[in-house]
Protein backbone atom coordinates (compact mmCIF):
# COMPACT_ATOMS: atom_id res chain seq x y z
CA UNK A 1 0.00 0.00 0.00
CA UNK A 2 1.44 3.28 -1.12
CA UNK A 3 0.87 6.50 0.65
CA UNK A 4 -0.32 9.16 -1.74
CA UNK A 5 1.56 12.42 -1.55
CA UNK A 6 -0.39 15.17 0.18
CA UNK A 7 -1.19 18.16 -1.91
CA UNK A 8 -0.91 21.59 -0.42
CA UNK A 9 -4.15 23.43 0.11
CA UNK A 10 -2.45 26.81 0.38
CA UNK A 11 -1.31 29.11 -2.36
CA UNK A 12 2.01 28.39 -3.97
CA UNK A 13 4.19 31.17 -5.26
CA UNK A 14 3.02 30.38 -8.78
CA UNK A 15 -0.74 30.40 -8.44
CA UNK A 16 -1.09 32.90 -5.63
CA UNK A 17 -3.45 35.67 -6.73
CA UNK A 18 -1.93 39.12 -7.07
CA UNK A 19 -4.73 40.72 -5.05
CA UNK A 20 -3.64 38.81 -1.94
CA UNK A 21 -0.44 40.84 -1.66
CA UNK A 22 -2.21 44.09 -2.44
CA UNK A 23 -4.70 43.51 0.34
CA UNK A 24 -1.87 43.09 2.83
CA UNK A 25 -0.26 46.31 1.65
CA UNK A 26 -3.56 48.16 1.86
CA UNK A 27 -4.13 46.90 5.38
CA UNK A 28 -0.63 47.96 6.38
CA UNK A 29 -1.23 51.44 4.95
CA UNK A 30 -4.52 51.76 6.79
CA UNK A 31 -2.98 50.57 10.03
CA UNK A 32 -0.10 53.00 9.81
CA UNK A 33 -2.36 55.92 8.96
CA UNK A 34 -4.65 55.15 11.88
CA UNK A 35 -1.69 54.95 14.27
CA UNK A 36 -0.37 58.26 12.95
CA UNK A 37 -3.79 59.85 13.49
CA UNK A 38 -3.92 58.62 17.07
CA UNK A 39 -0.41 59.94 17.74
CA UNK A 40 -1.31 63.30 16.24
CA UNK A 41 -4.43 63.51 18.38
CA UNK A 42 -2.29 63.01 21.46
CA UNK A 43 0.20 65.62 20.22
CA UNK A 44 -2.60 68.09 19.58
CA UNK A 45 -4.00 67.71 23.08
CA UNK A 46 -0.53 68.20 24.55
CA UNK A 47 0.03 71.24 22.30
CA UNK A 48 -3.26 72.82 23.40
CA UNK A 49 -2.33 72.30 27.03
CA UNK A 50 1.14 73.76 26.48
CA UNK A 51 -0.29 76.72 24.54
CA UNK A 52 -2.75 77.53 27.32
CA UNK A 53 0.09 77.35 29.83
CA UNK A 54 2.32 79.39 27.47
CA UNK A 55 4.99 76.74 27.80
CA UNK A 56 6.88 77.45 24.59
CA UNK A 57 9.66 75.03 25.47
CA UNK A 58 7.21 72.19 24.87
CA UNK A 59 5.26 73.72 22.01
CA UNK A 60 8.03 73.70 19.42
CA UNK A 61 8.94 69.99 19.65
CA UNK A 62 5.26 69.08 19.68
CA UNK A 63 4.60 70.96 16.45
CA UNK A 64 7.70 69.44 14.85
CA UNK A 65 6.53 65.97 15.90
CA UNK A 66 3.12 66.57 14.40
CA UNK A 67 4.80 67.75 11.19
CA UNK A 68 6.92 64.60 11.02
CA UNK A 69 3.78 62.49 11.46
CA UNK A 70 2.14 64.41 8.65
CA UNK A 71 5.14 63.84 6.38
CA UNK A 72 5.01 60.11 7.09
CA UNK A 73 1.30 60.09 6.25
CA UNK A 74 2.05 61.98 3.03
CA UNK A 75 4.73 59.48 2.07
CA UNK A 76 2.33 56.61 2.75
CA UNK A 77 -0.29 58.17 0.51
CA UNK A 78 2.09 59.07 -2.30
CA UNK A 79 4.73 56.36 -2.39
CA UNK A 80 3.88 53.35 -0.28
CA UNK A 81 1.93 51.38 -2.87
CA UNK A 82 1.98 47.76 -4.02
CA UNK A 83 5.00 47.20 -6.27
CA UNK A 84 3.05 45.71 -9.17
CA UNK A 85 0.60 48.57 -9.18
CA UNK A 86 3.40 51.09 -9.05
CA UNK A 87 5.11 49.49 -12.05
CA UNK A 88 1.88 49.38 -14.00
CA UNK A 89 1.35 53.12 -13.70
CA UNK B 1 -70.29 38.99 -22.91
CA UNK B 2 -70.32 35.72 -21.13
CA UNK B 3 -66.69 35.19 -21.97
CA UNK B 4 -65.63 38.53 -20.41
CA UNK B 5 -67.61 37.83 -17.29
CA UNK B 6 -66.08 34.43 -16.95
CA UNK B 7 -62.58 35.81 -17.41
CA UNK B 8 -63.19 38.46 -14.77
CA UNK B 9 -64.51 35.95 -12.26
CA UNK B 10 -61.61 33.61 -12.86
CA UNK B 11 -59.14 36.45 -12.48
CA UNK B 12 -60.63 37.69 -9.23
CA UNK B 13 -60.78 34.28 -7.71
CA UNK B 14 -57.47 32.83 -8.74
CA UNK B 15 -55.10 35.41 -10.13
CA UNK B 16 -53.13 37.67 -7.82
CA UNK B 17 -51.04 39.21 -10.51
CA UNK B 18 -52.50 42.67 -10.05
CA UNK B 19 -51.99 42.69 -6.29
CA UNK B 20 -49.45 45.39 -5.50
CA UNK B 21 -46.09 43.88 -4.82
CA UNK B 22 -43.71 45.13 -2.14
CA UNK B 23 -41.07 46.55 -4.38
CA UNK B 24 -39.87 49.60 -2.44
CA UNK B 25 -36.90 49.28 -0.09
CA UNK B 26 -38.94 50.23 2.97
CA UNK B 27 -41.46 47.49 2.21
CA UNK B 28 -39.00 44.65 2.29
CA UNK B 29 -39.01 42.49 5.34
CA UNK B 30 -35.41 43.23 6.36
CA UNK B 31 -34.35 46.47 4.66
CA UNK B 32 -30.68 46.36 5.58
CA UNK B 33 -29.42 46.85 2.05
CA UNK B 34 -26.94 49.67 1.44
CA UNK B 35 -26.64 51.89 -1.57
CA UNK B 36 -23.45 51.30 -3.53
CA UNK B 37 -22.74 55.04 -3.38
CA UNK B 38 -22.59 54.91 0.43
CA UNK B 39 -19.83 52.34 0.47
CA UNK B 40 -16.34 53.64 1.21
CA UNK B 41 -13.40 52.17 -0.64
CA UNK B 42 -10.03 51.60 0.98
CA UNK B 43 -8.52 54.34 -1.15
CA UNK B 44 -11.15 56.85 -0.01
CA UNK B 45 -10.64 55.87 3.62
CA UNK B 46 -6.87 56.30 3.27
CA UNK B 47 -7.42 59.74 1.77
CA UNK B 48 -9.74 60.61 4.63
CA UNK B 49 -7.13 59.55 7.17
CA UNK B 50 -4.50 61.64 5.42
CA UNK B 51 -6.79 64.68 5.43
CA UNK B 52 -7.40 64.11 9.14
CA UNK B 53 -3.65 64.02 9.70
CA UNK B 54 -3.30 67.30 7.81
CA UNK B 55 -6.04 68.92 9.90
CA UNK B 56 -4.44 67.78 13.15
CA UNK B 57 -1.07 69.17 12.09
CA UNK B 58 -2.61 72.51 11.08
CA UNK B 59 -4.48 72.67 14.40
CA UNK B 60 -1.32 72.04 16.44
CA UNK B 61 0.64 74.61 14.44
CA UNK B 62 -2.22 77.11 14.67
CA UNK B 63 -2.55 76.83 18.43
CA UNK B 64 1.19 77.29 18.81
CA UNK B 65 1.31 80.26 16.47
CA UNK B 66 -1.62 81.91 18.23
CA UNK B 67 -0.01 81.43 21.64
CA UNK B 68 3.34 82.75 20.42
CA UNK B 69 1.69 85.76 18.79
CA UNK B 70 -0.32 86.61 21.89
CA UNK B 71 2.79 86.39 24.03
CA UNK B 72 4.81 88.61 21.69
CA UNK B 73 2.27 91.45 21.54
CA UNK B 74 3.04 94.14 24.09
CA UNK B 75 -0.08 95.73 25.49
CA UNK B 76 -0.54 99.24 26.77
CA UNK B 77 -2.40 99.30 30.05
CA UNK B 78 -4.51 102.20 31.25
CA UNK B 79 -5.06 102.62 35.00
CA UNK B 80 -8.56 101.62 36.05
CA UNK B 81 -10.19 101.90 39.43
CA UNK B 82 -11.43 98.66 40.96
CA UNK B 83 -14.87 99.51 42.21
CA UNK B 84 -15.74 98.19 45.63
CA UNK B 85 -12.13 97.46 46.56
CA UNK B 86 -12.01 100.19 49.18
CA UNK B 87 -14.77 98.58 51.21
CA UNK B 88 -13.35 95.08 50.85
CA UNK B 89 -12.99 93.45 54.25
CA UNK B 90 -9.69 91.73 55.16
CA UNK B 91 -9.68 88.02 54.34
CA UNK B 92 -12.07 88.37 51.41
CA UNK B 93 -11.78 88.66 47.64
CA UNK B 94 -13.40 90.52 44.79
CA UNK B 95 -13.69 89.67 41.11
CA UNK B 96 -13.10 92.32 38.48
CA UNK B 97 -12.11 92.60 34.83
CA UNK B 98 -8.84 94.10 33.70
CA UNK B 99 -7.64 95.30 31.21
CA UNK B 100 -10.56 94.19 29.01
CA UNK B 101 -14.05 93.05 29.79
CA UNK B 102 -13.10 89.44 29.10
CA UNK B 103 -9.90 89.46 31.17
CA UNK B 104 -11.19 88.29 34.50
CA UNK B 105 -9.09 88.94 37.60
CA UNK B 106 -9.39 88.51 41.32
CA UNK B 107 -8.45 90.97 44.05
CA UNK B 108 -7.54 89.53 47.44
CA UNK B 109 -7.27 91.54 50.62
CA UNK B 110 -5.20 89.72 53.17
CA UNK B 111 -5.81 89.83 56.89
CA UNK B 112 -3.18 92.53 57.39
CA UNK B 113 -5.10 94.78 54.98
CA UNK B 114 -2.78 94.68 51.95
CA UNK B 115 -4.09 94.01 48.44
CA UNK B 116 -3.01 91.39 45.92
CA UNK B 117 -4.48 90.92 42.45
CA UNK B 118 -4.07 88.12 39.94
CA UNK B 119 -5.58 86.89 36.71
CA UNK B 120 -8.41 84.53 37.45
CA UNK B 121 -7.55 81.98 34.79
CA UNK B 122 -5.70 78.95 36.09
CA UNK B 123 -2.44 78.46 34.22
CA UNK B 124 -3.21 74.80 33.71
CA UNK B 125 -6.36 74.79 31.55
CA UNK B 126 -7.77 78.30 32.20
CA UNK B 127 -10.46 77.31 34.67
CA UNK B 128 -11.38 80.24 36.96
CA UNK B 129 -9.71 80.15 40.36
CA UNK B 130 -11.53 81.24 43.51
CA UNK B 131 -10.37 82.49 46.88
CA UNK B 132 -10.47 80.02 49.74
CA UNK B 133 -10.88 82.05 52.91
CA UNK B 134 -10.31 79.00 55.08
CA UNK B 135 -6.90 78.20 53.61
CA UNK B 136 -6.06 81.73 52.43
CA UNK B 137 -5.13 80.59 48.95
CA UNK B 138 -6.49 80.62 45.42
CA UNK B 139 -7.82 77.23 44.39
CA UNK B 140 -8.73 75.77 41.03
CA UNK B 141 -11.68 73.38 41.29
CA UNK B 142 -11.10 71.69 37.95
CA UNK B 143 -7.90 69.77 38.67
CA UNK B 144 -7.24 70.66 42.29
CA UNK B 145 -4.47 73.15 41.80
CA UNK B 146 -3.72 75.90 44.29
CA UNK B 147 -1.86 79.20 44.25
CA UNK B 148 -0.56 81.45 46.98
CA UNK B 149 -2.96 84.31 47.63
CA UNK B 150 -0.05 86.70 48.19
CA UNK B 151 2.39 85.77 45.44
CA UNK B 152 0.32 83.77 42.95
CA UNK B 153 2.93 81.03 42.95
CA UNK B 154 1.87 77.43 42.54
CA UNK B 155 1.42 75.65 45.85
CA UNK B 156 0.46 72.26 44.46
CA UNK B 157 -1.36 70.63 41.58
CA UNK B 158 -0.88 70.56 37.82
CA UNK B 159 -0.52 74.31 37.02
CA UNK B 160 2.91 74.77 35.39
CA UNK B 161 3.45 78.46 36.25
CA UNK B 162 2.19 81.20 38.57
CA UNK B 163 -0.97 83.18 37.96
CA UNK B 164 -0.76 86.34 35.88
CA UNK B 165 -0.06 89.25 38.15
CA UNK B 166 -2.25 92.36 38.07
CA UNK B 167 -0.26 95.34 39.26
CA UNK B 168 -2.22 97.59 41.60
CA UNK B 169 -1.75 100.92 43.28
CA UNK B 170 -3.65 102.48 46.16
CA UNK B 171 -4.40 106.18 45.57
CA UNK B 172 -6.43 108.16 48.09
CA UNK B 173 -8.09 105.07 49.45
CA UNK B 174 -9.04 103.74 46.02
CA UNK B 175 -7.41 100.72 44.45
CA UNK B 176 -6.29 101.04 40.83
CA UNK B 177 -5.21 98.30 38.46
CA UNK B 178 -2.30 99.69 36.43
CA UNK B 179 -0.84 96.70 34.57
CA UNK B 180 -0.93 93.01 33.98
CA UNK B 181 2.10 90.76 33.78
CA UNK B 182 2.38 87.22 32.49
CA UNK B 183 4.90 85.27 34.49
CA UNK B 184 6.90 82.35 33.25
CA UNK B 185 8.24 79.28 34.88
CA UNK B 186 10.56 81.02 37.30
CA UNK B 187 8.15 80.10 40.14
Amino acid sequence: MKASPRTSVGYSSVNRPQSRGWTAVWKARLGLLIMINVAQLWILSAAVEAALAQDFGQLQPLVISSGICWLIALSIILWWKPAARRQRR
Amino acid sequence: MKTELTETIEKVLSDESDVRRATDSHQTEFPYGQDPEAEVTRREFCTFLFLTSSALFVAAAGFSAKAAYDASVKKEYMPAVIEGAGSLEPGTALNFNYPGEHDSAILVRSKDGSYYAFGQKCTHLTCPVYYSKEHHRLECPCHEGAFSAETGNVLYGPPPRPLDEVEIEVRNGEVFAVGRRVRGHEG
